[in-house]
């Protein structure tokens, strides 16, 4: 399922798929016909108890990314590990705190399996989730998070299309200010992204007085 | 050099240590900082190498050549980790493979 024209959601039939949680990753290996191997981790998109799905970023220099967004047809096979990950993961049952989650780019795939969770669940916590994306064509699910019964912050960082309300700047500790859920709420906080961004939301955050023990992060490296 | 989260070697130190680890925590042996596996710093090179998040000394170093795992947990102290005892997996300490299972 194409996302955007960079973004593609894959839809995993996987032998004796024991389940998932939500914030799990899965590690893609790739084989060449001459032996060389590379492997890159996909955070799973869908809700724990749903298929799992991936939904994959094509970098213009990947390895692996191009082939499954570009060239993987249905009832292709590929090496897998998973479901990865037992602390950038929540679990709508026992969850009584607010949930704040900040994305940056696709690092919105682990935090959206999260909201498709918590209302496959029935969770009644409040979520909001700010997002922060180059434009507003590089917005990963976008009809769908305003399905999902969470308060949904954009922010286009690039590029504002004629008449955009939303926030037109980077996630800063001023911004944070305006968007995330008071210290005092004490939300239980996941953040993912590339690393600077997740450094400055981490940052901005605990300048802000959100304890560095609530908030949970998973950064994926350069830009 | 950027780094990513201890997340991103859950798979490989799953296969290390057979269970899910990145929620296990570790002490740093430089600082007695205690975090989990997963807010763990880890740089990808040639090899991998995982740092402390707050004194940046090296914890755990992790080489993996064809199928086998060379993996060095001396920079933490009393993880309780245990990697499993499997021929593909070999554990170094000080420069040395010290678990009798492989060539040095």
């Amino acid at each position: 399922m194409t996302e955007t024209a960079r973004v593609r959601t894959l839809v995993l039939d996987i032998p004796e798929w024991g389940g998932h949680r939500a914030g799990q990753h899965v590690d893609v290996r790739l084989t060449a016909e001459d032996g060389y191997q590379a492997e890159r981790s996909y955070s799973l998109a869908s809700a724990p108890g749903d298929r799992p799905a991936i939904t994959v970023e094509r970098l213009h220099d990947g390895e692996v990314s191009p082939y499954l967004v570009d060239e993987v047809v249905a009832g292709d096979r590929f090496e897998l590990r998973g479901p990865i990950g037992g602390w950038f993961v929540w679990d709508a049952d026992g969850a009584t705190d607010p949930l704040l989650l900040v994305a940056g780019g696709s690092g919105v795939v682990p935090l959206m399996a999260m909201l498709r969770h918590r209302r496959a669940a029935g969770s009644i916590v409040p979520a909001k989730l700010l997002y922060s994306s180059r434009t507003v064509e590089d917005i990963i699910y976008r009809e769908e998070l305003e399905t999902l019964g969470a308060e949904v912050v954009h922010t286009l960082t690039r590029e504002q299309p004629p008449g955009w309300t939303g926030y037109a700047r980077r996630v800063d500790s001023a911004l944070l200010a305006e968007v995330a859920q008071p210290p005092e709420l004490n939300p239980r906080t996941y953040v993912c992204g590339p690393t600077s961004f997740v450094e400055a939301v981490a940052d901005g955050l605990v300048a802000l007085g959100h304890k560095p023990g609530r908030i949970r992060t998973e950064r994926f490296g350069g830009a | 050099m950027t780094y990513v989260d201890g997340n991103a070697i859950g798979g490989l130190l799953g296969d290390v240590f057979g269970r899910e680890v990145t929620d296990a925590s570790g002490r740093c042996k430089e600082c007695g900082a205690e975090n989990v596996v997963a807010a763990l710093r880890v740089y990808r090179a040639a090899g991998i190498v995982v740092r402390c998040p707050l004194c940046d000394a090296v914890l755990i170093r992790v080489v993996e050549a064809r199928d086998e795992i060379w993996i060095d947990l001396g920079g933490l102290l009393g993880s309780g980790l245990e990697p499993l005892r499997e021929a593909r997996v070999h554990v170094v300490y000080a420069g040395q493979v010290v678990d009798g299972r492989a060539e040095p």
